[in-house]
């Protein structure tokens, strides 16, 4: 396997900016609690007759580029966390984050289309005259907003024990 | 309901479900995937790896083609029909939720038990 047997740390994807894209991951992810939890705010206000539509589809975009971005820079890490992180410490020394990490990027990935889908429905969906969809939208941005809190607290954890290096 | 709204949220719980529906089947039945090896940079379509190896990227990858396929469907078939129930839509929903929910719980019960597969230190390797 090439980098174990050599003396100089193996060439990865994205490699030489993985700490910046874990950086930029963090921030978007910020952004992303802020639009999703803001989301579930005015998608309440729908089920107590308070219709803020144009604000529910700004929320949906904001959430679901962040969501894009988060993903995107997070993938693009992937491998020098899977080898540095992951691979020479985390098993050896801190199990349980290494599952952890594992668990939250499966979560993580698990919400892409509940995301999709709240994009697609915020455009079409009419809250005063759709009464009976006010409930099933909320819920669904109860559950993307869980799903963006437990994954930016579980890498908030993991990124704590290391993170990749420069 | 305004028929386009009806229509995006079947195409909604449709990619939800097939989402959640195609993580299960990949955590569950062993199937060729496309892995990543990030020591070669390079993809492999295997049923098992040989070495470090990643595999997140091609079961999101097919999960996402799942879903968009099972979206355009859905999104059909919400047109299609006729005047919806609130049962109705919670029991579209519920199909989603309740595969997304048990792809969740079989990944804590696959993931958080596993056991450590550390990789030989290597030579310029200096703990800090």
């Amino acid at each position: 396997m090439p980098g174990l047997l050599t003396d100089r740390p193996p060439t990865l994807a994205f490699g030489g900016i993985a700490q910046a894209l874990v950086l930029l991951h963090a921030v978007a992810g910020l952004a992303l609690c802020g639009a999703a939890t803001h989301h579930v705010v005015v998608a309440v206000g729908y089920l107590r007759g308070v219709y803020r539509v144009r604000l529910a589809r700004i929320y949906a975009l904001v959430t679901a580029c962040c969501y894009g971005a988060v993903f995107l820079l997070g993938a693009g890490a992937y491998p020098s966390y899977r080898y540095f992180v992951r691979g020479l410490y985390f098993d050896r020394h801190v199990v349980w984050a290494s599952n952890l990490f594992d668990i939250k990027e499966n979560y993580a990935a698990l919400g892409l289309p509940f995301v999709a889908a709240l994009l697609l429905l915020s455009r079409s969906y009419d809250p005063p005259r759709d009464k009976d969809l006010a409930a099933p939208y909320a819920t669904l941005t109860a559950i993307v907003a869980a799903i963006v809190w437990l994954a930016g607290l579980a890498g908030l954890i993991i990124t704590m024990q290391r993170s990749v290096p420069a | 309901m305004n028929p386009r709204a009806r229509a995006d949220f079947a195409a909604g719980c449709a990619m939800v479900a097939a989402f959640g529906a195609a993580f299960l089947v990949m955590g569950l039945v062993p199937m060729r995937l496309l892995w990543y090896y990030p020591l070669d940079r390079r993809w492999l379509f295997e049923l098992r790896p040989q070495g470090l190896a990643m595999d997140f990227y091609g079961r999101t990858l097919y999960a996402s083609i799942a879903a968009v396929a099972a979206g355009f469907v859905g999104r059909s078939l919400g047109a299609r029909s006729g005047e919806l129930s609130r049962d109705r839509l919670w029991l579209w929903l519920g199909w989603g939720l309740a595969l997304v929910f048990l792809a969740m719980a079989l990944m804590g019960y696959q993931l958080w038990p596993r056991p450590p597969r550390p990789l030989e230190i290597p030579a310029w390797y200096h703990p800090q």
